[in-house]
């Protein structure tokens, strides 16, 4: 398992790191979540020129390399992020199979 | 702006904690911890639901709700028009004469009329699903995709910048 992107995920990507004039090679995503407790977690994306960290794992998906956090990763392995472009707006959709499997109040996830 | 009442902003958060949980029967009171928000608020406003079977619930010790209808087939006009009676876009500040006014259907301007039209059709286009459902809401906009800026540009370290409904 890993995180992937979708087709049009990375396509959106791709366009966005051209339209802000990022070095398009040494571009990567960094993906996590931050938050915590009942309330669940919150998703977070981000454009980054940094090298892999010793607490990072990196993967490439669609030619986009992604970075996450170690801990991000334990909530995030086997995610799909895909992306929407509809009435509600344009965006980025996390198909997270570790979200469906909360503990009984809903303050962690299996994962 | 397009503002919703209280009501229909926790409806909204209720609705997103039980479609996560889809397998649970979950509390009112499990909700309102979870989000900090006012429990006999929140219990009126799933009852309210509950009455339109958008939710159904269970009695008992163990007792809770848990959502009862395709979300797919219910708007967010109809969930306002279920918590509030009627749906008047926008924000009606009162008195502020500098604050946002509610767009109403009877405005003699016609560029208001225009709005509101518009307003209410995205009201009865967007479905409780698109808002509330794991992998069919939108958790990251693509505007707040960009490049985090580097230590030495912000002092702070690299900073994730979008941001989140709650997973």
């Amino acid at each position: 398992m890993a995180i992937i992107l979708s087709e049009t995920a990375a396509r959106e990507i791709k366009t966005i790191i051209k339209q802000q004039e990022l070095p398009e090679t040494a571009t990567k995503l960094r993906v996590g979540v931050k938050g915590g407790g009942c309330s669940g977690f919150s998703y977070m994306l981000d454009l980054t020129e940094e090298a892999k960290g010793d607490m990072d794992e990196e993967i490439e998906s669609q030619g986009i390399k992604i970075l996450c956090d170690m801990k991000s990763y334990l909530y995030l392995n086997g995610t799909e992020i895909d992306f929407k472009d509809e009435v509600m707006g344009r965006g980025f959709v996390f198909k997270n199979p570790n979200a469906t499997s909360t503990c009984g109040c809903g303050s962690s996830f299996t994962a | 702006m397009l503002c919703l009442s209280r009501k229909t902003d926790y409806a909204l958060i209720a609705l997103g904690y039980l479609a996560e949980r889809q397998e649970q029967i979950v509390s009112a009171r499990e909700v309102a911890v979870a989000y900090s928000l006012p429990q006999a608020l929140l219990m009126n406003i799933l009852k309210r639901l509950q009455q339109h079977r958008i939710v159904v619930s269970t009695r008992g010790m163990k007792g809770g709700y848990r959502i009862g209808t395709d979300l797919d087939a219910v708007s967010l006009h109809e969930l306002i028009r279920i918590l509030e009676g009627k749906v008047e876009p926008g924000c009606d500040h009162g008195h502020d004469p500098d604050g946002p006014i509610a767009v109403r259907r009877g405005s003699a301007q016609a560029p208001i009329q225009a709005l509101h039209y518009k307003l209410m059709q995205f009201l009865h286009d967007v479905s409780l699903a698109d808002l509330v459902m794991p992998g069919r809401r939108i958790d990251v906009p693509a505007e707040a995709l960009r490049r985090a800026k580097r230590k030495s540009e912000s002092g702070h370290g690299a900073g994730i910048i979008g941001s989140a409904v709650a997973v």
